[in-house]
């Protein structure tokens, strides 16, 4: 198989776990076009300063992230998508029910969702950001044997 | 659709009442047609009614000469009673035979499409019929001739007679013994009529099922009367005749008792006139006898007195007479009259006795002159009473009037048009949303892809939403156009595309593991898209930039060379026979990278040629020819074709068309492939509708508030 040219990386309000993903997915497959939205993105917000600041310990940036809304012509143009979790999954098949087959869980190698963790402690948000990066390891780990 | 709990929620319906729209339509304007035919042809039924009062005859003692003497006549009876008078034979059999009842008069040939079609009805008035005796009931049919002429035969069609309208024809004319007075005819030449003499109880009967008596109202003493039939005016002439013989026999029967009373009275008159004259005459000879005799003061007195007791002594008889016309012996009013006639007699022979203190002659005169003055008197009185009940019986109105006539009415009580066809439409809605609910749960075939997912272990990996264009392609491969015929070449952009390449996508990572690069594309019955799904999955393999080949298996109905605007020439079986070698029955299709093998010549034992080791033997030759082998194979619920080919690909999709296998149908098919040893990887769901309701909207929990 081709490594996937487009990876869209898709949460709730995208402004928190899918920007996070997108920034230890991009880091690991630079050459691919990695991009995130929300099933119900607070479209324009920045990215959630508890996931900012998360990242930060990391030294990692995603303060200038906006956040925007998914849609059918991001969906066709991405050639995979992951989710946080099996009812988003779901969610989006019903809605797209031709995206079937492109959508995987970002946890789906070691099958666990990924729990919102805005409004908790920070602890919460460093939790979240440990499996999102283990679900970006595991998918690396499994595009790169393609290749 | 909710399938899981076979429940249906109203937006489940009227989901499925937009999908089955034309359906319902169709049903809506089938019975709504069919609606307004039935009323145009169905023969009308008019209903005409009148009214008719009882009157308590109260007021009618002021107008009648004879004061208390008419409550004798008068016969108060409750509505019931009447009613039950109305319906009687008597009142009934005058108005058929007056009107001609019990001669039926049918047109033949005159039907729902006459009606439909506004054709007046051919009238034959028939005034009178008349049958031989045990010949009522049967059927005679007269034929038009031409204009008045007209020609009657019996039921076996033996020919009467030949007559004119307006001739009457007399029973002892004829061998057959009829009798029949036409006096209108209204028809076509050719035009068949079927006439019957009914017996009148039967005439009667029918009339009675369609009159309708009742009293309106709870003791109102009116009495509705209601009549049914196909012809208004004659309903109505029907009706108003009813009335007026109800009405004369009323009259006819309060009168009778006054008629009774009359009889007697002139039965009387003549008995009493004799002696009468009798005594007149003895009297006359008595004074030619003696000369003329002046009556002294005394006798004139005793004169007086006999002839006013006498008078009182008939007059008390008389009224014990007529009492006893009503009444038994021992009734109180006939012994009332018994004693006054008793006081009446011993006063009357006590005033003869005065008599006998007179002279001889003047006795005799007395006696003889009382005779002529009793009998003169009696005479006066009765002829007096029978003429005051000449009276009587003249000024009996009856106590019954007519308040209504009934009048034809112009609108029929059925059929109500506008009701009928309502309910007609509405019926048909009703039923075209009956048939799709019906049909569904019948079908229920799955769209639930949980539910295969639950019950067969068997995951869905991808969802092929119905495309428009491809309904165009398919006129275009059914025409066998040349070119590419593929909604992967000619709508790259197709939302039905897009989900090809998520299968791709998601077989990119379950083939990895796979035996071999065969894919086999199988499905549990015909016509559910496999070869379309073949057909575009390889072209958008093939896009990628690898190289593959498509294989039709189907070596009954395969046509997969359709798609790519090719013919058949050699393909597999002829491979499998080995009358073509390999390469040759390998051909380009037109699409980059990806090569086609046709059924070849069609075979008569596809399955022996599959299990041939030939076949093996190809796909292992090919294997190393191509990134990805592609098999359309034929159903697998009709032959074993497809469980041979399973067994050497790597990778086995089902395809099921959404919402059109039960889902016995798909365990079915997946037992097949488990005991054929075939792993199913996973199910394809092709033909998914467009939620035309549109979905839901997502109702993801969302947690975030607006924070800054």
């Amino acid at each position: 198989m081709d490594a996937p040219e487009s990876i869209l990386l898709v949460c709730v309000g995208n402004i928190c776990r899918s920007p996070m993903a997108e920034a230890f997915l991009q880091k690991r497959l630079p050459h691919v076009k990695v991009s995130s939205a929300g099933l119900a993105a607070l479209v324009g917000d920045g990215a959630d300063p508890g996931a900012i600041s998360a990242m930060a310990q990391l030294k990692m940036d995603i303060s200038s992230h906006q956040a925007r809304q998914v849609d059918a012509a991001m969906l066709a143009e991405a050639h995979l998508v992951f989710v946080m979790s099996l009812a988003q999954k779901s969610a989006l098949e019903k809605k797209y029910p031709w995206v079937r087959g492109r959508v995987f869980r970002l946890g789906e190698w070691d099958r666990f969702d990924i729990d919102d963790p805005v409004g908790l402690s920070p602890e919460a948000y460093v939790r979240a950001r440990c499996l999102i990066e283990q679900g970006c390891d595991s998918w690396t780990a499994k595009l790169r044997t393609y290749e | 659709m909710n399938s899981n709990t076979n429940e249906m929620t109203i937006k489940d319906l009227l989901k499925l009442v937009w999908e089955s729209k034309w359906l319902i339509l169709l049903c809506t304007l089938i019975f709504g047609i069919g609606g307004v035919l039935f009323v145009e042809s169905v023969k009308p039924v008019y209903k005409v009614d009148a009214l008719v009062q009882l009157e308590v005859a109260k007021d009618s003692k002021a107008l009648n000469p004879l004061g208390a003497m008419a409550d004798m006549f008068n016969v108060a009876s409750p509505a019931e009673t009447e009613i039950e008078v109305i319906k009687s034979r008597m009142v009934l059999g005058r108005v058929v035979e007056k009107l001609h009842l019990n001669v039926v008069v049918t047109p033949l040939g005159h039907g729902p499409w006459e009606r439909l079609n506004k054709i007046p009805r051919p009238i034959l008035q028939v005034e009178r019929f008349d049958v031989p005796e045990g010949s009522q009931g049967r059927g005679y049919f007269v034929k038009v001739l031409a204009k008045n002429q007209l020609v009657i035969s019996d039921e076996f069609q033996q020919q009467v007679g030949r007559f004119n309208a307006g001739e009457q024809v007399d029973s002892s004319l004829n061998m057959a013994h009829i009798g029949i007075f036409v006096s209108k005819v209204n028809a076509l030449e050719g035009q068949v009529f079927k006439v019957r003499r009914l017996e009148l109880s039967e005439a009667i009967g029918s009339l009675r099922n369609d009159l309708n008596v009742a009293e309106v109202g709870k003791k109102t003493g009116i009495i509705g009367l209601a009549l049914e039939g196909f012809d208004p005016v004659l309903a109505s002439k029907i009706l108003n005749e009813i009335a007026n013989a109800y009405l004369t026999q009323n009259v006819e029967r309060r009168s009778a008792e006054a008629q009774k009373t009359l009889e007697f009275l002139d039965g009387q008159l003549p008995q009493i006139k004799a002696s009468m004259e009798m005594a007149e005459n003895r009297l006359n000879r008595y004074r030619l006898q003696v000369g003329s005799i002046d009556l002294t003061e005394e006798a004139k007195i005793a004169l007086g007195q006999q002839v006013e007791v006498r008078q009182a002594l008939f007059n008390a008889q008389q009224k014990r007479k007529e009492a006893m016309q009503l009444f038994k012996e021992d009734h109180p009013n006939v012994r009332t009259q018994d004693s006054i006639v008793k006081a009446i007699e011993s006063q009357m022979q006590t005033r003869d006795h005065s008599v006998y203190k007179l002279p001889l002659q003047q006795q005799q005169i007395v006696r003889l002159m009382r005779d002529v003055q009793v009998g003169t008197e009696l005479y006066t009185t009765l002829l007096n009473n029978a003429q005051q009940l000449r009276i009587v019986k003249a000024g009996e109105i009856g106590n019954v009037r007519i308040v209504d006539y009934a009048l034809p009415k112009k609108t029929p009580i059925t059929p109500i048009k506008p009701l009928t066809e309502t309910i007609a439409v509405l019926f048909g809605l009703f039923l075209g949303i009956a048939i799709a609910v019906v049909r569904r749960f019948m079908r229920s075939g799955i769209e639930d892809h949980r539910i295969i997912d639950k019950e067969l272990g068997l995951p869905t990996y991808a969802s092929i939403p119905h495309s428009k264009e491809q309904d165009m392609l398919q006129n275009k491969v059914r025409r066998r156009e040349i070119g590419v015929h593929l909604l992967a070449i000619t709508h790259q952009d197709d939302l039905t595309i897009e989900a090809f390449r998520s299968l791709r996508t998601t077989l990119n990572f379950s083939m990895m593991d796979a035996a071999n690069r065969i894919l086999m594309i199988a499905g549990p019955s015909p016509s559910i898209g496999k070869s379309f799904v073949s057909a575009n999955f390889a072209a958008v393999l093939a896009q990628t930039g690898k190289n593959i080949l498509l294989i039709d298996g189907d070596m009954r109905r395969g046509h997969l060379q359709q798609y790519f605007g090719l013919k058949r020439n050699m393909g597999l079986s002829d491979v499998l026979t080995e009358r073509a070698i390999l390469e040759r029955t390998i051909v380009s299709t037109g699409v980059q990278g990806l090569s086609l093998m046709t059924t070849g010549t069609v075979p008569p034992n596809p399955s022996e040629l599959l299990l041939h080791s030939n076949f093996s033997l190809m796909l292992e030759c090919l294997i190393p020819m191509f990134d990805y082998i592609v098999i359309d194979a034929p159903p697998v619920l009709a032959v074993t074709d497809a469980l041979i080919i399973g067994k050497l690909s790597g990778t086995t999709l089902m395809i099921l068309k959404h919402g059109q296998h039960p889902f016995g149908e798909i365990q079915l098919c997946a037992e097949r492939f488990t005991h054929a040893g075939v792993v199913v990887k996973g199910v394809v769901m092709n033909d998914v509708a467009e939620n035309s309701l549109g979905d839901e909207k997502y109702h993801y929990g969302y947690r975030y508030g607006k924070q800054g």
